[in-house]
């Protein structure tokens, strides 16, 4: 019976020691990152990292869901501090997410609070190039806005009080004593001359009365010149009518003359033609005659027998 | 004084009592009458849309503007009847007979040029020779026409042709002449008016 007893002790141990083997392989391969939780680093440049310490609670939207795992200086020249942060694996860290250092003001005990980024933005789950982890981004907590927004505004009021205190010297305070007492002497002048400038009212006065008739008179010529203008458009039309028709008239006439003219030219042309003709004929008969005339014989005792046609003979 | 007066009244006396006009030995003076010997048909409907056609009096060389009848009796001579004649001188008688054959064809309004008709087209011609060739028994009549149509509307040429008829007399005398002159244009006109037609 006891040694059935030290064999279960001994089984028992066994087992034991297999699985511390065990635990203690996975935690030696960093396989326990894995585990439960995701880890991300955080660089923080900006914000002080005063009241924050290994195991400090790393919440998003006042819920704790992480722990500070280690910071430590970050390599490079801006004296950034690198901060380990292993969050609940089942909270969804979304690409876009910023983290910013949120402090107690009466105890100074630091938490980091993350804002997650956009729901519909990809998970932050891979470390980019030369990072172990993946990287949330550095925030701004809201005292630091309003920090940020007070030392500006501190800074515009420095400004501003610096402005009026140049608006306010000795050189413009001068300036402005001159100009108060040109306004009083010009006030001075105005009351000295209210007649003059009363009677200078009166005188715009007297011509915007004047310019007010002459517009009623010029309007009543606008309207008696557009009636008289509608007039003689009528009269125009009627001219231009009348005018149209005369001179369809003068060019059918032009037509029908220059068609005569041409006729007469033909005509007159065929005539002079005819003319010429009997000119030339009786220039020829006269020629004939005078030929006859030129014998004189043949007119008092008829032809010779030389001057006999085929056929004919003398007696 | 008186006695030149009394000499110039005798003379005149004698002269009245001389007739130089009647030579009662000379043969009479025959008239012939030149003729289109185609036969004469009924008077032909010209359609209205025809073209009128002008048609100037002929013209003739100055040897021939007269109304005797020329006869040659060797080449390039020229002499007259002179007991025969035309009762018109040959170019104005010759024009009246091309319209009479030119208004029977009926292709045409035919009217004289120089009146008040607006033409589409003038005829112009000139009787170039028409004498008897006398040269052998009994001879033959030679007739040379020149004939010029114009386009009125356009004054533009439309043709020109040279129309020639040579005619044997029957008869060796004006008679014989006469009858040949009248075949002989006759002839000629026959030839114009077809030319003529084709110019339409």
């Amino acid at each position: 019976m006891e040694t059935e007893g030290r064999y279960t002790l001994v089984g028992t141990l066994v087992v034991a020691v297999v699985a511390l083997m065990t635990l203690a392989i996975v935690w030696l391969a960093g396989a326990a990152d894995r585990f439960a939780y995701q880890t991300y680093s955080i660089y923080f440049k900006q914000q002080s990292l005063d009241g924050l310490a290994v195991g400090s609670p790393v919440k998003m939207r006042g819920i704790k869901v992480g722990v500070v795992d280690s910071y430590r200086f970050a390599k490079g020249g801006d004296e950034a501090v690198s901060v380990t942060a292993r969050i609940s694996e089942g909270v969804p860290v979304h690409a876009g997410a910023e983290a910013y250092i949120k402090r107690n003001l009466v105890t100074g005990i630091a938490t980091i609070e993350i804002n997650n980024g956009p729901s519909e933005a990809a998970l932050l789950t891979e470390p980019p190039p030369g990072e172990r982890y993946p990287v949330i981004a550095e925030g701004r907590s809201d005292i630091d806005k309003v920090a940020t927004a007070v030392s500006r505004l501190a800074v515009n009021g420095a400004q501003v009080l610096e402005k009026m205190n140049t608006l306010l010297s000795d050189e413009n305070q001068h300036a402005f004593s001159n100009t108060l007492a040109n306004l009083d002497e010009l006030s001075g002048h105005l009351a000295a001359n209210k007649h003059s400038l009363e009677t200078v009212v009166q005188g715009i006065r007297d011509a915007s009365d004047e310019f007010r008739n002459a517009s009623a008179s010029i309007s009543q010529a606008a309207t008696r010149a557009e009636g008289t203008v509608v007039d003689i458009g009528k009269n125009t039309d009627a001219a231009l009518k009348e005018a149209v028709v005369a001179m369809n008239r003068l060019q059918l006439d032009a037509n029908l003359m220059t068609d005569r003219v041409q006729q007469l030219a033909e005509t007159s042309t065929l005539e002079l033609t005819n003319v010429s003709r009997d000119v030339r004929t009786g220039a020829d008969s006269l020629t004939t005659a005078g030929k006859r005339l030129s014998d004189p014989r043949a007119i008092l005792f008829g032809p010779g027998e030389q001057q006999l046609g085929p056929g004919e003979a003398l007696p | 004084m008186k006695k030149a007066y009394l000499l110039t009244t005798f003379v005149l006396t004698l002269a009245g009592c001389v007739n130089f006009a009647e030579q009662p030995d000379l043969p009479a003076v025959v008239y012939y009458v030149l003729e289109d010997p185609s036969p004469a048909t009924a008077e032909t409907q010209v359609a209205a849309e025809a073209p009128t056609l002008l048609v100037l009096d002929t013209t003739t060389g100055g040897f021939y503007a007269t109304d005797q009848i020329i006869f040659s009796r060797s080449p390039g001579t020229r002499g007259q009847y002179q007991f025969a004649r035309w009762t018109e001188r040959p170019g104005k008688r010759f024009a009246d007979l091309m319209r009479a054959r030119l208004d029977r064809q009926g292709l045409w309004h035919v009217s004289s040029a120089g009146g008040q008709v607006r033409g589409d087209m003038l005829l112009d011609t000139k009787l170039v020779e028409f004498y008897h060739d006398a040269a052998s028994t009994p001879g033959a009549i030679e007739l040379e026409l020149n004939a010029e149509v114009v386009d009125l509307k356009r004054h533009t040429l439309l043709g020109r042709k040279t129309f020639r008829q040579r005619v044997p007399l029957k008869t060796f005398d004006a008679a014989g002449a006469a009858q040949a002159s009248n075949l002989a244009v006759g002839q000629v006109l026959d030839e114009l008016a077809a030319w003529l037609a084709t110019l339409q």
